[in-house]
């Protein structure tokens, strides 16, 4: 239960309610933008060109007669947004021959780039693209600019050009016609999967203008009136809207607090709306970094003297014992524990396990100050190697009169870092004279709640599983690790996931898309049922052989190899599984599935923003292809990434979404609780779940295990060296 | 329909958060065993059964409990420290010296870093804690009794780790000597006044106040921990 799910965030999210807002200046225009009902930067319907702030995730919620549409947005880099919907359309028929449908739920992706930022006289200007890879009902491009007016930049006044969807009212012929006469006609959509670029769309057919202004009333009360150049011709078709309303839309938004904003709206004086949206920034967590936690013990700094340090204590019977105890007491309730020490009169060298630290730097910090309370003077030298899964990461090197030197620097944390040796644990050997070797319990086990979710499905907005949970661990020694999960599911509607009746043609064979069938067997399950081997075959390489029940729906075995520097940016990766599906209900039983699967993989951080992790093998159907992940990351632990897969599977046999896609958010709890805490809340959206490009969901991969201690997230963390 | 599923997640989230998972791993209480902090806390729980004040929740007066005959029987210096901005009355004890820096300590897991002189160097525990700070300037000019501008930094945690640098220019200004009470004991102390605006934009920042003896030791203070902490009230409890 390392990772809860992400919509356990919703109540965690409320806690953050209780915190008193920042400042006021988190209000006003500029700063944050209203996100209109597509939960793009905006007014009511339309787009400004503003942009959230940087790394801002955005939740929308929009509710008319004409549809409910649900929305995250993203600011990825500080001039580009990028958002998913998902929305629901009662009694529409989303195209000509498909007949009217209860509700048509709709997927789309947009992109919405601020060009230019607002500046002396000139406004700022955005372009964007809504419904990039969809099937279009709210498909349209925009061009807009935005200007702030009057003291402190109460009003801001936006006008642009539409196209698609936004160039309905009053359309003109496009002038991007005199580029090319193609761009005077936008030919309908010939792609019905959805999932690949519209581009024979973009900025094509009539364009139309459209405008509005909003006025900051106070701190918290916003005032939007807009012209909007969007007709909703479809939905009045389908008699939603009456036909000839006012092109004029009116709305409030209220900032509730610094998280929630709530917003009414009518448009054209016929259509009455809410919206409320939450916005959540990795900058702005409702408490400090580490701010819950008790403050850590100082560092016990040695007595100066001018003779050598007394070395004797090192053949003193007994002395393992008191060492022992010494860090017994400093590791006490720390969620840190010492499994072996090696020692000479100059230079220690301990290995910790750490349960608690999110923060790296965090717990390398804490290590340390129990190395300066329990060790004898004349120790010099401070070596950590954080254990993890029994196998050795790093080695950190520390001066020990360094750390005494920089306890209060104000560059304390950044040159204690920085003057750190960090090397493989394995490149050179530990000091010989006095160890301790403290072995972990063999036996662990933890029951508790669990929820599993899955959201966006085609034809079911959410759909989840709540159940207890029961895990248990036994480490036989020498890296081999025995693990069992059973689960029983208490209530939810997950078996409602969509089976799919009409399968594409050709299509490849049946691997993930069957999943809502594991879940209708209701009853207690097995969830996981490994022997595990863990280890260090050679500096810089890691490996892990896992043999079992590797998933709910998989079991086999699967082995992997990873080259992993300690200071390297780059990380290899090769593994190979040999499955066979398993049966439906949970049990020991399986199918007649079977498939060798496997990847090589690299992983990349480009730069303290951004990884980049390529896998490139066979995937669960057999089929051959190419995984791109990109994750903005940021240094306290949140992520926010895509992914796309693209295999050998045509589009036309994957069927609806063409290609394997999504997006993951990752948050740790610690930001949203202030105190140190190794659990994230992290959640996939995937547009659909198809059975192209489909991987092993085997636990224990080794790039997330090992890489916490590595270089570039040691001197990421590196603030909380000394919390 | 949507909505009412919406409510029923919310509602077995809630349940779920009520079911607290529980595991093998040993959880016992924190006992500190550190002689130092004993010494310490078994004085001030003798000081506060002595104190006879029958509701244990009231939070005692600790400037009527902490008589001069009780701080002179001390075996440690001690610090009264008051927040108003978090409402926080403590006595605070040593529990580590690093150089010219000493770390103080009260019954609850938070600490003032303290120069030697009593100038503040940084806070732990506290929500929105002085992380770090340079004061060299301050201490200095307080040391000699010397007036004029001294440059100051403090250094607090952005919400991604960011250490986030502040600098301001101060300007440190001495008054004529004074009679000051502390706990019952009255000192002949000079005023120093430090008063300081941001440096990169020329805002108004904050107004420290020491109360200074002759060896140039800070004997009372109101010094500023930062905007959220805003300032805090020191008085040394030792001769």
């Amino acid at each position: 239960m390392k990772r809860l799910r992400w919509y356990l965030c919703a109540t965690v999210a409320t806690l953050a309610l209780t915190v008193p807002a920042h400042s006021d200046e988190q209000h006003r225009l500029p700063f944050r933008p209203t996100l209109n009902t597509y939960g793009l930067p905006g007014l009511i319907d339309m787009p400004s060109a503003h942009a959230m702030p940087d790394g801002e995730l955005g939740f929308t919620f929009s509710h008319a007669v004409t549809g409910s549409r649900g929305t995250l947005s993203f600011q990825v880099l500080p001039d580009v947004t990028a958002t998913f919907r998902y929305a629901g359309i009662p009694d529409f028929a989303p195209g000509p021959g498909t007949g009217t449908l209860d509700v048509y739920y709709d997927r789309s992706f947009d992109l919405h780039w601020q060009v230019l930022d607002e500046r002396g006289w000139r406004p700022a200007l955005a372009i964007g693209i809504r419904d990039i890879a969809g099937t279009g009902v709210y498909g349209g491009e925009y061009i807009v600019a935005t200007r702030h007016f009057g003291p402190e930049d109460r009003v801001a006044v936006s006008v642009g050009l539409g196209w698609g969807r936004l160039g309905e009212r009053n359309g003109f012929t496009n002038p991007l016609g005199i580029l090319d006469d193609s761009f005077e006609t936008r030919p309908g959509i010939v792609d019905v999967l959805g999932g690949t670029l519209n581009t024979d769309q973009f900025f094509r057919g009539d364009a139309a203008i459209f405008g509005g202004i909003e006025w900051q009333a106070s701190d918290r009360l916003r005032v939007q009136l807009e012209y909007s150049s969007d007709t909703y011709r479809e939905e009045t078709a389908d008699g939603l809207r009456p036909a000839d309303t006012s092109p004029f839309n009116i709305g409030a938004t209220y900032a509730i607090n610094d998280v929630f904003t709530g917003g009414a709206h009518v448009l054209g004086g016929d259509t009455f709306g809410l919206s409320l949206s939450l916005a959540l920034n990795p900058h702005r967590p409702s408490l400090p970094p580490g701010a819950a936690d008790p403050a850590p013990r100082p560092l016990d700094v040695r007595p100066r003297q001018s003779t050598p340090y007394d070395t004797g204590w090192l053949d003193q019977p007994g002395g393992a014992d008191i060492l022992r105890a010494n860090f017994e007491q400093t590791f006490e309730d720390q969620g840190l524990y010492l499994e072996h020490l090696a020692l000479d009169t100059g230079r220690a060298t301990v290995r910790v396990r750490n349960t608690r630290y999110n923060y790296s730097a965090q717990a390398l910090g804490r290590v340390l100050r129990a190395m300066s309370a329990s060790l004898p003077p004349s120790v010099e030298v401070f070596e950590v190697i954080f254990v993890v899964e029994g196998m050795d990461t790093t080695r950190v090197r520390v001066a020990r009169s360094n750390l005494e030197a920089l306890e209060f620097h104000p560059d304390g944390s950044s040159l204690l870092l920085a003057g750190a040796g960090i090397e493989d644990a394995r490149r050179v050997a530990d000091p010989v004279g006095l160890e301790l070797d403290v072995p972990p319990p063999r036996f662990t086990w933890a029951i508790g709640p669990y929820l599993e979710t899955s959201v966006f499905d085609p034809e079911n907005p959410f759909l989840f599983n709540v159940g207890v949970s029961l895990r248990a661990e036994y480490r036989l020694g020498g890296g081999f690790v025995a693990e069992g999960a059973i689960r029983a599911p208490l209530f939810g509607n997950l078996e409602d996931a969509r089976i799919v009746n009409a399968p594409p043609p050709n299509p490849p064979p049946v691997v993930r898309s069957d999943s809502a069938r594991y879940r209708a067997e209701n009853a207690a399950y097995l969830n996981r049922l490994t022997l595990a081997h863990y280890g260090r075959p050679a500096e810089n390489l890691y490996s892990r052989v896992t043999v079992g029940y590797l998933e709910r729906m998989y079991a086999g075995v699967s082995g992997e190899l990873l080259w992993q520097p300690a200071a390297s940016r780059l990380g290899l990766g090769v593994e190979i599984n040999h499955v066979r599906a398993r049966a439906y209900d949970g049990g020991f039983g399986l199918r007649d599935y079977s498939v060798t699967t496997g990847h090589v993989s690299a992983y990349y951080r480009l730069n303290d923003d951004f990884d980049l992790q390529v896998d490139a093998g066979r995937y669960l159907a057999g089929d051959w292809g190419t995984t791109i992940r990109l994750d903005r990351t940021f240094n306290n632990g949140w992520r926010v990434g895509a992914f796309a897969t693209f295999t050998d599977v045509s589009f036309e046999s994957f069927g609806e979404g063409s290609f394997d896609k999504g997006i993951e958010v990752e948050i740790p709890l610690a930001w949203f609780v202030g105190t140190a805490n190794t659990r994230t809340l992290s959640s996939t959206i995937r547009p659909v779940q198809r059975d192209g490009g489909a991987r092993l969901n085997v636990q224990g991969r080794l790039h997330d295990l090992v890489t916490d201690y590595s270089r570039p997230m040691l001197q990421e963390t590196e603030a909380m060296v000394w919390r | 329909m949507a909505l009412r599923r919406v409510l029923l997640t919310l509602a077995a989230i809630a349940a779920l958060a009520a079911l607290a998972g529980c595991d093998s791993r040993d959880s016992r209480d924190s006992r500190e065993r550190d002689p130092a902090v004993s010494v310490a806390r078994d004085l001030l729980r003798e000081i506060f059964d002595r104190s006879g004040t029958g509701a244990p929740d009231a939070p005692p007066d600790l400037r009527a409990v902490f008589t001069r005959d009780l701080i002179d029987q001390a075996a440690t210096p001690l610090v009264y420290v008051q927040i108003d901005s978090i409402q926080a009355r403590a006595i605070l004890w040593p529990v580590a010296t690093n150089g010219p820096d000493e770390t103080w300590r009260g019954e609850d897991a938070l600490t003032l870093t303290l120069s030697r002189e009593g100038v503040l160097r940084a806070t732990r525990g506290f929500i929105h804690d002085l992380h770090a700070s340079d004061i060299e300037g301050t201490r200095r000019a307080l040391a000699t009794a010397r007036a004029g501008r001294v440059s100051r930094l403090a250094i607090r945690l952005g919400g991604d780790l960011a250490q986030i640098r502040t600098s301001h220019a101060c300007d440190i200004g001495f008054g004529a000597p004074e009679a000051i009470a502390i706990f019952g004991e009255t000192r002949r102390l000079t005023p120093a006044t430090e008063r300081c605006i941001e440096t990169a934009t020329g805002d108004a920042g904050f107004e420290n106040r020491y109360w200074i003896d002759a060896a140039g030791l800070v004997w009372v203070s109101d010094q500023w921990a930062g905007a959220e902490l805003g300032h805090v009230h020191i008085e040394r409890l030792y001769r």
